[in-house]
């Protein structure tokens, strides 16, 4: 499986909100429309797909911000 | 976990009836979304959901189960006298009491000597009767089993709830599994996580009151006029990581037990939970998507128990009335309950889709 890095992520993650406004490492989750559970199984299947893993829902729920999101698989991206 | 092999015993017939009445997503931007487009397209994009085919009024499942199994029953000539039990499947009976198997018993003049009774499962509710009639006929203690499986679940949500009102469709199934003479093999395993009993739960409406000591998910007890308690509640994120974590390794489970490989497999049909979840998990297994059909849920609803048999009658059928076509099928949700099945269908008695008018 090819590697990633952060900023690939990070468009990755845009993407797969469906979200047309530009996004940062700081945006929080809560203040996007878009997150709600359709966005949750999105990011499951973005990281399933990328990192072969499912992450937990309760994983997704303690993350705030963008950044939250991207440290949950932080040991597997291209350094 | 229950794993059972069959050697005598095969499916002579599937018919499905959907309600002829039908609604569109783009219907109720409205009245669902509060006017918002992009998240109707949002839904119709990555979810898959369409169009949905609901009752009317007062129907209920068994009246669409009693149209599929009069034309199951007529077309195909079968001598109801053969006929040693009747299994109703679904999460929407007529009645508390009695079984809705003896309605639709007296209803379709079946013979005394002939046992009725009710399942209680959805998503995963077609292989449990498949496994229960091919139980009952291995045995010999019965001939021919006619297994009827359905669901109304559009009577259950409440209609202005956005996580599942334009999800479900409604439908009713008829199945005739009967003693094979020559050798048939199929292979069956079932689980379940009852832990996880309120992921989808209709919370009220039967003898438990629903308390928080018993009821963990605390999102049940958020109620509105958007969903009462006596509405089906689903919480739907936990219901996607659940299928794409157990899926996959049922899948692998069975072509062990059933010893074949995937190529030797000509579809695996999922439970029509919705586009999204099926093409997740062929994903995960690496298997062709054209192998997995996923249209049901667009075109009719997620329709629970009844969606792996309505699309064998609506994908497939014209493959098992002139050939033998290996398949594996696979339900998975309420419960959390998750059944599997490797069977081969061979030139059986399949009709296109059959709608219920109103």
């Amino acid at each position: 499986m090819k590697k990633i890095t952060k900023k690939e992520l990070l468009e990755e993650i845009k993407l797969t909100l469906q979200r047309e406004e530009e996004i940062s490492l700081d945006t929080e989750l809560e203040k996007m429309d878009e997150w709600d559970s359709l966005a949750y199984i999105s990011i499951i299947s973005l990281y399933d797909r990328l990192f072969d893993f499912i992450i937990t829902i309760d994983k997704l729920k303690e993350s705030k911000t963008i950044d939250d999101l991207i440290k949950l698989v932080s040991n597997k991206l291209d350094k | 976990m229950t794993k059972s092999t069959f050697k005598k015993v095969k499916i002579s017939g599937i018919t499905t009836c959907v309600p002829e009445n039908f609604r569109l997503l783009d219907d109720e931007i409205d009245i669902l979304y509060d006017g918002d487009i992009k998240q109707v397209d949002r839904i119709k994009k990555s979810i898959g959901l369409n169009k949905r085919h609901i009752v009317k009024d007062d129907t209920t499942t068994s009246d669409l189960c009693e149209v599929a199994a009069i034309k199951l029953l007529e077309e195909m000539n079968v001598d109801k006298s053969k006929i040693g039990a009747i299994i109703f499947v679904s999460q929407t009976p007529d009645y508390f009491q009695p079984a809705t198997a003896s309605y639709l018993h007296g209803k379709l003049a079946l013979p005394k000597e002939c046992s009725a009774f009710d399942v209680n499962q959805g998503c995963s509710g077609y292989v449990y009767g498949l496994w229960l009639a091919h139980m009952m006929v291995e045995t010999n203690s019965c001939e021919k089993v006619l297994v009827l499986v359905g669901d109304t679940l559009s009577r259950v949500v409440n209609p202005l709830d956005t996580n599942v009102a334009a999800l479900f469709g409604d439908a009713g199934t008829a199945t005739l599994v009967i003693k094979s003479n020559e050798e048939q093999n199929s292979f069956f395993s079932l689980h379940t996580n009852g832990l996880k009993f309120d992921t989808i739960i209709q919370p009220q409406g039967a003898f438990r009151k629903p308390t928080k000591n018993i009821i963990n998910d605390e999102k049940v007890f958020k109620i509105s006029d958007k969903r009462l308690l006596n509405n089906l509640y689903m919480n739907g994120a936990e219901v996607f990581n659940f299928s794409i974590e157990e899926e996959p390794k049922a899948i692998k489970e069975i072509l062990k037990i059933s010893n074949k490989t995937e190529k030797e497999i000509d579809y695996i049909i999922f439970h029509q939970a919705n586009k999204y979840i099926i093409s997740n998990i062929a994903r995960r297994l690496k298997f062709p998507i054209e192998k997995t059909p996923f249209k049901t849920t667009g075109k009719y609803g997620n329709q629970s128990s009844a969606s792996i048999p309505c699309t064998i009658c609506d994908a497939i059928n014209k493959e098992v009335v002139t050939k033998k076509v290996k398949l594996i099928l696979s339900g998975f949700g309420v419960g959390l309950s998750w059944a599997t099945c490797q069977l081969e269908l061979e030139k059986i008695f399949c009709p296109d889709v059959i709608f219920y008018k109103s």
